[in-house]
């Protein structure tokens, strides 16, 4: 049964490619250089417009981190013709949800409304993106409401952890700071420095909108000319010539100890070149390196750890690809507690080896064959698929090359593979992040107390 | 990012709605008599089959708290001549998404697979449900994670809070069990503790049974039989009664962090159907929409007091309940909690007005259809209506179901229950923990300076 279900995965080239779908993808752009994609899909009588700024974190002017996402926030804060409230009762009334997020590249704002709702939620979207009436007194309740938000996420060490990381990896580059802003500079962002922001960033030229559901193109296209297609053309967005990193070797090891860490973890960094200049088959070989060394079954890092007793119980990689960067990053969990610096060596040792003996052809075939299927499984994910083609086409994917994806990751080579485990997770140039339970001699462990003292409200 | 989506996670249990577009769904009867709720479609050549059992952690034996979870849990370690990592191994293989849940009223299950994978799935899938193997070792190592799992929970001040909130409402009532149990009760549960569980939940009178995708009636049918039809006829189900309403009550636990959270909510134990349905509505209008609700209003929008706030209304077949949490600054929290209990105070003298009810019919109708979007989404939705014994277009009507409810009725129970004096809340970091007096202490990162 076992060899009966190693079945050749170019059957299930056919089903994702764009030739042989129902209904393909399109694209257009309009003449103020605004780009549209349209993703059919007519299950339900619902639709997702998401819009894509080549604006995040990254952009954020020196002195001014977290402005990015200060912005985001912002832009729910009312237009001239919209009012403050006026876009959420909008978007429910359509029946509707939304939410944005701001990262290193980019900031995205999405809806999910049902059909009839779309010529609506276009009308606000473009709207905004002409500009921003946000009351002094509203932007000052907001940024409060963005230093809860800083607060909810510094109570979770991993994203503590992962602040020191991006500091460690980037040095003083573009990625170096969290996109909520670094604690000395987020409490004192303006509303007059986020509509600059706005202003500098916010054009048809530099966004993508991705609309993902019961439409049509042409009918898309209309609404877009009648909506978007109003705004004037722009200035040209500032250049980002970050999107190029100059090569660098990073070697730190950060740390994070803290109470409430459940278990200790030992990750590793890598720093590989970014979509600017990163193949779609490089990246493809990358990713398909991460699912074969996170592999449950098979992978043949997490079978050279326990050959050597290393003290862990779980292993996780994992690709991301940015503008700039791709992160490559493993990551082990201890067994027990305080040995999270004792796993680098183990990991290092397994790394090496594995560059020595190199992939092999059956874990390589075995990894294609369960990104096609996951491909196909997460067709009907209509606000994932959304975002998935927004995220990559912000980076400066095309909508063919992203459509191409299964053919891409199906031509991609052992000797790809290999070759992308020997230059890009070199044996330095590496960041190692620790973190760890903190051994206080008073646990201070969350528990609930078995009796609370329970007393009336009022 | 504008909203967290811990929160919407949360709405999931309530999908409500309005339409009937999606008007593909049929029964069909098996050769042996299984019924099956299809939503056919061949767009994609993918298939997801939905399962489910009534009876969940509700079932759990005192002192066996955890049962139903790890059940779940076991379900897909092996099958058959297959021991856990051989089984495992073969649906890695096949890339297939598999899920099996245990919740408070049901365990439930979806497998989706590419349509070449379905033969083999569906083999596996049959010795999971016919010859499961419940190893003593798979067994441990299940229960190993599990552990791994509730330490986790353990050091989540927002998960603390639910538990404490769950403890300080429900008492002895099955609703405040922990379904993943405790560290001690897990230990206790042994193979044949699975057996039972099997014996009493996994039989066909509880069984529901659902399909999506890429399928045709036909193929169905033979399918669900191989799988399904050799289950014992009938089991054995504790039906929980109502809890008694709750009575206002507090708790603190006390946590040095950045922000303290925050948990409230209520029983409703005594509502008619209809007012089921009204208090769905009342919900979204007190703090069920996540940038429209009153709560939102009041605590993020006029005064910048959190980030993430919010309630949801579940529904039982025992009860209604409304909870919600929130995170606040620890300096700001005890003012945050002022604004919800006099939220909760007001729906008497200020019910949802013919605006808001409409609001917030028009959104539920829309939430229900995304929550169904997904395959293993509407298989899950399927099953559970079946389960409640809906016929005809289980999902159109499901959507429609607020048509005839019309405001007066939503103001009369919004009026009609003591809110404040059933309302439960517990915190965990509004109250400073003593300092430690160890130097190893970790430093408290300090909040950042407020904007005067």
């Amino acid at each position: 049964m076992l060899r009966a279900l190693v079945i050749a995965y170019q059957l299930l080239l056919c089903a994702a490619a764009p030739a042989c779908a129902a209904e393909p993808a399109a694209t257009f752009t309009l003449p103020n250089g605004l780009q549209v994609v349209v993703l059919p899909d007519h299950r339900l009588p619902i639709i997702t417009h998401a819009v894509y700024y080549r604006a995040g974190s990254a952009d954020d002017p020196p002195g001014q981190t977290g402005i990015a996402h200060f912005l985001e926030h912002l832009m729910f804060k009312g237009t001239r013709r919209f009012p403050n409230g006026q876009y959420d009762l909008i978007v429910t009334r359509a029946g509707g949800t939304n939410n944005a997020f701001t990262s290193n590249d980019k900031t995205y704002y999405y809806e999910q409304v049902m059909t009839e709702g779309l010529a609506k939620v276009m009308e606000l979207d473009a709207d905004r993106m002409a500009g921003l009436d946000v009351a002094a007194s509203e932007a000052a309740h907001e940024l409060d409401v963005v230093l809860e938000e800083r607060r909810a996420y510094l109570d979770d060490p991993e994203s503590v952890l992962a602040d020191k990381a991006g500091h460690a990896l980037y040095g003083q580059g573009v990625y170096a700071h969290p996109v909520l802003g670094e604690a000395s500079e987020t409490p004192s962002l303006t509303l007059e420095a986020a509509l600059a922001f706005h202003h500098r960033q916010y054009s048809p030229a530099n966004a993508i909108v991705v609309i993902a559901g019961d439409a049509e193109p042409q009918t898309v296209r209309a609404l877009a000319e009648a909506t978007y297609g109003k705004l004037p053309a722009a200035p040209a967005p500032p250049p980002r010539p970050w999107a190029v990193l100059p090569a660098a070797c990073p070697d730190g090891i950060v740390e994070e100890r803290h109470e409430r860490v459940a278990r200790d973890k030992a990750s590793l960094y890598f720093v590989t070149p970014g979509a600017a200049v990163l193949g779609v088959q490089t990246a493809a070989a990358l990713s398909l390196l991460a699912d074969i060394l996170q592999d449950q079954t098979a992978s043949p890092l997490w079978r050279s750890l326990q050959d050597q007793g290393a003290p862990a119980s779980d292993l996780s990689a994992g690709y991301e690809l940015k503008l700039a960067a791709g992160e490559f990053s493993i990551a082990l969990t201890a067994n027990e507690d305080g040995q999270a610096l004792q796993l680098r060596p183990a990991l290092l040792d397994a790394l090496a080896m594995l560059r020595r003996t190199g992939i092999g052809a059956a874990m390589l075939e075995a990894a294609k064959r369960r990104q096609l299927t996951e491909h196909l499984l997460r067709a009907d994910d209509q606000l994932g698929e959304a975002t998935r083609h927004g995220e990559l086409l912000a980076i400066g994917r095309s909508l063919t090359e992203i459509e191409a994806e299964p053919k891409t990751i199906a031509s991609v080579t052992l000797a790809d593979v290999n070759a992308v485990l020997r230059d890009f997770l070199p044996n330095r140039c590496f960041a190692t992040a620790l973190l760890e339970r903190s051994s206080t001699a008073e646990p201070a462990r969350l528990r609930p107390a078995p009796q609370q003292p329970a007393h009336a409200v009022h | 990012m504008r909203h967290l989506l811990a929160l919407l996670a949360l709405v999931i249990p309530l999908l409500a709605a309005a339409m009937t577009a999606h008007a593909g769904t049929s029964e069909i009867i098996s050769p042996r008599g299984l019924r099956v709720w299809l939503a056919e479609d061949h767009g994609t050549p993918v298939f997801t089959l939905g399962f489910r059992f009534a009876g969940g952690s509700s079932q759990d034996p005192p002192g066996k708290e955890g049962l139903a979870h790890i059940a779940a849990e076991m379900f897909f370690q092996g099958g058959g001549k297959l021991g856990a990592d051989d089984y495992t191994g073969l649906w890695n293989q096949l890339g297939a998404e598999i899920n099996m849940e245990a919740r408070l009223e049901s365990v439930r299950g979806t497998v989706k697979v590419v349509s070449q994978d379905r033969g083999k799935a569906m083999e596996l899938l049959g010795l999971a449900v016919n010859e499961p193997r419940l190893d003593a070792d798979a067994l441990a190592q299940v229960r190993d994670q599990v552990a791994a799992a509730i330490e986790r929970e353990a050091d989540d001040p927002e998960a603390v809070a639910f538990r404490m909130y769950d403890a300080l409402a429900f008492g002895s009532h099955p609703r405040a069990r922990p379904v993943a149990g405790t560290q001690d009760t897990i230990r206790t549960i042994t193979p044949g503790d699975l057996a039972a569980f099997r014996r009493n939940i996994m039989t066909r009178d509880g069984l529901t049974l659902s399909a999506v995708g890429d399928i045709t009636p036909a193929e169905l049918g033979p399918l669900v039989d191989r799988i399904f039809a050799n289950l014992p006829a009938q089991g054995q189900i504790i039906q929980a009664g109502p809890p008694p309403a709750t009575t206002s009550a507090r708790s603190d636990q006390p946590l040095n962090s950045e922000q303290a959270q925050v948990v409230f909510g209520l029983a409703l134990p005594d509502l008619t159907p209809r007012e089921q349905l009204a208090a769905e509505l009342i919900n979204y209008t007190l703090g069920g929409s996540a940038f429209t609700s009153r709560l939102f209003h009041q605590v993020r929008e006029k005064r910048g007091l959190a980030y993430s706030i919010g309630t949801t209304l579940d529904r039982y077949s025992f009860m209604a309940e409304l909870s919600g949490s929130l995170g606040s600054a620890p300096a700001t929290v005890e003012e945050a909690i002022g604004l919800v209990t006099q939220e909760f105070d007001g729906l008497a003298d200020n019910p949802p007005s013919d605006d808001e009810v409409a609001e917030a019919k028009a959104a539920l109708a829309g939430q229900y259809l995304r929550g169904v979007i997904k395959q293993a989404d509407l298989a899950n939705e399927l099953t559970l209506r079946m389960s409640e014994g809906a016929a005809g277009d289980p999902i159109g009507d499901y959507a429609n179901r607020f048509s005839t409810i019309t405001p007066d009725e939503v103001r009369a129970l919004a009026r009609r229950i003591p809110w404040s004096s059933r309302l439960v809340i517990a915190t965990v970091g509004a109250i400073a923990a003593p300092p430690a007096r160890a130097a190893a202490t970790p430093k408290l990162r300090t909040p950042p300076a407020r904007e005067p």
